[in-house]
């Protein structure tokens, strides 16, 4: 309830503060991506806090990718594991 | 410009001025005649408490209706005449429309208009009461001079053209303000103030329109930079002898006619806390001094959120003994720290501001009401903690060795979202709050000037006068960002001195 | 080149030294004092050793194309296909390296500083000084470091002398007992941190006026900054010994804990976060301001700026996400990390520079 509430503000005090320059500067693209990433960011905030979604976690991508030569060179270098 | 111009009829003249004047009682219209030959019609026009009626008598009307009297041709040099030889006054200018007339007299001038000619001359004559030079009621030195500016634009001028007898310090005057159109005086130095602050300053006056301007304060409004900020970018004097230093440094100084505080500009932080007696007295006292204004600062900014830091939620920090005192202390008291803190705070700005607005005779019941009711019997009364009302007063004291009223005020207002982070957020709070604050006056400028020079962009040079007050045979160049045209001020010291 | 100002070379390697320090003198200390134990300094040492190489690297690199950011770099360099590729790498790491930056600050306020805070306050709080600094522009926040910075040196010189006479010479002993191999991982793990990021400030280099003086001061900053971590890990392992040092997440803290000058001025170590707290506030902002700037250039947007809030919940958001606990920050840390950061940090710079002296000769001015 209260997660909802407080990004709801500051969604809304953020667009206040940039849309009339936006406006102003008539910056299509810079609009669109603003408002693109904004609904992206709340919308994922809210999701994870209130509905507790699994947001993908990209370090798990990377892990992916460089696990295998990361634990081999740990092993060989560190001992750590 | 559309202004109606003057008839060559003198009564029409007469009758259109009433007129525009509403007919107010104390415009004087004085007709009278010159010459006894072929005597011409004359009106004489002034404000009666504006014009001085004394120099009026002597200086126009006995010369026009006595030495006029001697056979002159009344013809198309009687304007030239009265101008070249008779009327012996310092300043006359020429006036062609009713709004001119209106103004002129209005200024305090005395205007003469002739029958049969469609312009007049304005006169100067301005002869109103006036407060004498005195001391500065807000700034006041030890040691020093104690000459405050007056309300009259030319007193200030004057005091200021005392100080620096350059013919490079210039004047430029204008009238702002529709109604009020009052005289405000740009002065710089010729050489020394940066061309594009100058030139800055100009355009910002110029996009002026409003009706009044009836204090500095209206034209610092208008001309101050546009960032959002609690901080001054505008630094206010009463003192003719920082003007002049200021002016000195290449800085910018705006008078005002009807207010003796003289804006000067552009405002940089570290002036906010430099008080002209700095340099009277020698460069240790002045550093020692400097160091401890900005201790002063510190505690005026940070104390209360401090406190409430500490003792909400970092107690380790105090030592043992401190900590059982202020604990039992803190047991009676209904309230957490913030609240108390706020409340304390209010009140004392209440009676900070109460006292300043009190009628002189009841000062001392402020005083008496604000150190035992308050303080003491809150403190028995078990509403506050004695170490917060320590907290406060100790805070409110810090706040006044800020020398510049308007910093002090930016300092006491940040006090409460301080006090509101560090309530919630504890030291965390406080770090979040001191960078905010850092950021922000990063960003700020005054002028174009970065507000924080020199410490941030550093300018090795200029640092000498920031908490250190380099005794003056040191301080060789001129503050880099505003003297960059004239940086040196004095030369290699030669021999001689205490080394 | 955006409208966010111009910063003196100065203000660059007061920035540089700073953001050197950043996370490292927070993080590192313990891992090293796990692979390497009581030579844990030595690790760093080596670290320091191998920041000098990377910081060279970006300096010749900087030098050949003074005018242009990473994303210029990479296009010019790449083509405009490949080039894109790189920069959108770039921008991701950068991003990442900002949440993961943010999780080590609030793991750090929220574990030692302030427990019954909510992380995502305390994220949230940060994050939004950091988008405050970077939307000011690089000028602004430039000044803000030269202002802070005495009182950052001031700080550390009060940690490191009030702990002098605590150090323990038993503590270092055996000496040069760890093996070559894992000094190395020590020192791997130490550039990693310390010098490989200081890739991501590529992005601010074209704005450096004077960028020859600041080149030529590059390399003795980065190494002080270096330096700065070095004695923390050195007084760590001196203090607290090796095995408390591996054994907490944030060995320095425990360090500031420690002081204790005449039994007055004790438990102050709230003050020394501070410390941490400008360090780790320049890293970050120079993350995201890479990041900001980055998205900026590779779509052509006039401005960063206005983008700046909704990027910074992003941020909020998945500094939340990356690490789900901490066991799972240390193990990315130790294994994933060091070969990722080594990609972007040195292959593609290495990359850039090989192929653009193939393209177009040695850089001119080579200091």
């Amino acid at each position: 309830m209260w997660t909802f509430l407080g990004i709801a503000v500051l969604a809304g005090a953020i667009t206040a503060g940039e849309m009339p320059s936006l406006r102003k500067r008539r910056a299509v693209k810079e609009l669109i991506l603003f408002i693109l990433l904004l609904v992206a960011g709340c919308g994922l905030y809210i999701a994870r806090q209130v509905y507790h979604a699994t947001i993908p976690n990209p370090l798990d991508g990377i892990a992916a990718i460089f696990g295998p030569l990361g634990e081999w060179m740990s092993n060989s270098l560190g001992g750590k594991g | 410009m559309n202004s109606t111009a003057l008839n060559a009829v003198l009564e029409a003249n007469i009758a259109a001025l009433r007129e525009k004047l509403n007919n107010s009682g104390d415009l004087i219209v004085r007709e009278f005649l010159i010459g006894s030959s072929a005597p011409a019609g004359a009106a004489l026009f002034f404000i009666d408490g504006l014009a001085d009626s004394h120099s009026i008598h002597q200086f126009i009307l006995e010369p026009l209706m006595l030495q006029g009297a001697s056979p002159m041709a009344s013809g198309a040099s009687l304007p030239g005449r009265l101008k070249d030889s008779l009327l012996t006054v310092g300043q006359i200018g020429e006036i062609r429309s009713l709004d001119e007339l209106a103004e002129s007299i209005l200024s305090g001038k005395a205007a003469l208009l002739l029958q049969g000619w469609d312009f007049g001359f304005e006169i100067a004559m301005a002869g109103w009461e006036r407060r004498n030079v005195s001391e500065p009621t807000n700034q006041t030195v030890v040691r020093g001079p104690k000459e405050s500016f007056t309300e009259n634009l030319r007193t200030n001028t004057a005091l200021i053209r005392r100080k620096i007898k350059d013919p490079a310090l210039t004047l430029e005057e204008r009238k702002i303000g529709r109604r009020t159109k009052t005289a405000v005086a740009m002065m710089f130095i010729q050489g020394i103030a940066s061309d594009s602050v100058v030139r800055e300053v100009r355009q910002r006056l110029d996009r002026i329109d409003t009706d009044a301007i009836l204090e500095s304060g209206y034209i610092e409004e208008f001309i101050q930079d546009e960032k959002i900020t609690v901080f001054p970018t505008v630094q206010n004097s009463e003192r003719p002898d920082s003007v002049a230093a200021a002016l000195l440094e290449g800085h910018v100084a705006l008078i005002v006619d009807g207010t003796p505080h003289v804006l000067v500009v552009p405002a940089l932080f570290i002036q906010f806390m430099q008080a002209s007696e700095d340099y009277y007295q020698r460069s240790d006292i002045g550093t020692l001094i400097r160091i401890i204004r900005y201790i002063g600062l510190f505690i005026a900014l940070f104390g209360p959120a401090l406190y409430i830091a500490i003792t909400t939620f970092h107690q380790e920090m105090l030592p043992t003994q401190l900590l059982i005192s202020l604990a039992a202390q803190r047991e009676g008291v209904p309230f957490p720290a913030f609240i108390e803190g706020l409340m304390m705070e209010i009140t004392y700005e209440i009676l900070r501001e109460a006292g300043i607005r009190m009628p002189r005779a009841v000062g001392q019941a402020v005083s008496i009401v604000g150190t035992l009711v308050i303080g003491q019997a809150a403190v028995e009364a078990g509403i506050v903690s004695p170490a917060m009302v320590i907290v406060v007063s100790i805070t409110a004291i810090s706040s006044f060795v800020v020398p510049q009223f308007n910093m002090s005020i930016s300092i006491r207002i940040l006090r409460f979202p301080l006090m509101a982070l560090t309530a919630s957020f504890g030291m965390f709070g406080l770090f979040i709050g001191g960078f905010a604050l850092l950021l922000h006056l990063s960003g700020l400028r005054s002028f174009g000037v970065p507000y924080m020079s020199p410490v941030g962009p550093f300018h090795t040079g200029d640092l000498k006068d920031v908490i250190l007050r380099a005794p003056h045979p040191s301080m060789r160049k001129r503050p880099s960002l505003l003297g960059k045209r004239n940086p040196v001020r004095q030369s290699r010291r030669r021999g001689g001195g205490r080394r | 080149m955006g409208n966010d100002g111009k910063i003196s070379a100065r203000q660059f390697l007061v920035l540089l030294f700073l953001y050197t320090i950043g996370t490292t003198i927070l993080v590192i200390p313990s891992g090293l004092a796990t692979v390497a134990r009581q030579d844990a300094w030595i690790g760093a040492l080596a670290g320091v050793l191998i920041g000098l190489g990377v910081a060279a690297l970006y300096r010749t690199l900087w030098g050949k194309y003074p005018n242009l950011s990473f994303a210029g770099i990479c296009e010019r360099v790449l083509g405009k296909v490949v080039g894109k590729a790189v920069t959108l790498a770039f921008v991701f790491y950068a991003f990442i390296g900002s949440t993961t930056v943010l999780y080590y600050v609030g793991n750090f306020f929220t574990t030692q500083i302030m427990p019954e805070t909510p992380i995502q306050f305390i994220n949230g709080l940060f994050a939004v000084i950091v988008v405050m600094g970077v939307r000011m522009g690089a000028e602004a926040l430039a000044r803000s470091a030269e202002i802070i910075l005495p009182w950052f040196i001031g700080l550390f010189f009060v940690l490191i002398l009030s702990l002098s006479p605590d150090l323990k010479i038993e503590q270092f002993q055996p000496v040069m007992e760890a093996r070559p191999n894992e000094i190395i991982g020590a020192a791997l793990s130490f550039a990693g941190t310390a010098s490989l990021p200081l890739v991501f400030l590529f992005m601010l280099f074209p704005r450096v006026q004077m960028a020859d003086q600041a080149r030529k001061g590059m390399l003795i900053v980065h190494v002080a900054g270096g330096l700065c971590v070095f004695l923390v890990t050195l007084f760590s392992i001196g203090v607290l010994g090796a095995d408390v040092t591996s054994r907490n997440m944030f060995p320095s803290y425990e360090l500031a804990k420690k002081i204790n000058i005449g039994n007055f001025f004790q438990r102050i170590e709230v003050i020394m976060a501070g410390l941490w707290f400008v360090s780790t506030y320049y890293k970050t902002s120079l993350y995201f301001y890479g990041f900001a700037t980055g998205v900026a250039e590779m779509l052509n947007l006039k401005d960063y700026k206005s983008l700046t809030w909704p990027m910074g919940i992003l941020m909020v958001l998945y500094s939340l996400v990356v690490y789900p606990n901490v066991v799972y920050m240390q193990h990315w840390d130790a294994t994933v990390y060091i070969p990722y950061i080594l990609v972007m940090g040195a292959v593609v710079p290495l990359l850039l520079l090989t192929a653009g002296i193939i393209r177009s000769g040695l850089p001119d001015g080579r200091e």
